[in-house]
């Protein structure tokens, strides 16, 4: 336990986790820093980092949603009212009518374990587990993660330093977040 | 990239703490940081400009 840095962890298992992504970062890290690396193989370096230190947030995160939230709470929060066999009864212009139908409760089908980084920081907000300050620097790195994959592509990015401490701040920032609020 | 890290005894590894020396990572991983071997990682983290990342070690 104490050898842990996030002790504040009670599953042991979420801890080691946690521990084993937190180590490669640190081992990664000083390859971002050797001669021995051209700037490809730093910035290649930098994105893994990117993607273990977002890895990190987001299980953080998790940590306080599932303590924080039942599966109803998740239930709820996506659950939706649907309307079914619509009659319109007057137009009103062509962008209101008056309408009648069945009007039904539709239960969200999200659970927890399904939950990704956006999901999880949409909700979080939404239950004011966050705040909007740190709502806006969780979303910095769910971006930094995300165009590595998911986006337009139009160039190849160069990750670079400053990408990792931001990353890294924001990290920080969760962490001690989490340690507080557990 | 050699992966000798640490382990406990029943196999799990055992996380980077800010007091582990340059010299030990120097070693384990092949690479060369161009500061004094008995640097500790968190101080080295610090002059290198990560201090975010040093304030996650456990010191």
């Amino acid at each position: 336990m104490k050898e842990s840095n996030f002790a504040f962890v009670e599953n042991e298992v979420f801890r080691q986790n946690l521990d084993e992504a937190f180590d490669h970062i640190t081992t990664l890290l000083p390859f971002t820093e050797s001669v021995t690396y051209n700037e490809a193989a730093k910035s290649a370096f930098c994105k893994t980092i990117i993607i273990y230190t977002a890895l990190i947030v987001e299980a953080l995160l998790f940590y306080v949603l599932d303590k924080k939230f039942t599966e109803s709470d998740i239930e709820d929060f996506y659950t939706s009212w649907e309307l079914k066999n619509m009659k319109v009864l007057y137009s009103v212009n062509d962008s209101h009518q008056i309408v009648a139908g069945d009007y039904s409760r539709i239960l969200g089908k999200t659970g927890k374990e399904k939950m990704n980084l956006g999901q999880i920081i949409d909700f979080l907000k939404a239950k004011k587990a966050i705040d909007s300050g740190l709502f806006v620097r969780l979303d910095v790195i769910r971006k930094l993660r995300n165009e590595q994959h998911i986006g337009t592509h139009k160039k190849v990015r160069v990750y670079s330093k400053k990408d990792i401490t931001d990353a890294f701040s924001i990290a920080r920032d969760v962490k001690k977040f989490v340690q507080k609020g557990i | 990239m050699k992966t000798s890290r640490k382990k406990t005894a029943d196999g799990r590894f055992v996380a980077k703490r800010f007091d582990t020396k340059i010299s030990t990572i120097e070693e384990q991983y092949g690479i060369k940081l161009g500061v004094r071997g008995d640097m500790k990682f968190g101080n080295y983290l610090i002059k290198k400009g990560y201090r975010s990342l040093s304030e996650m070690l456990q010191k």
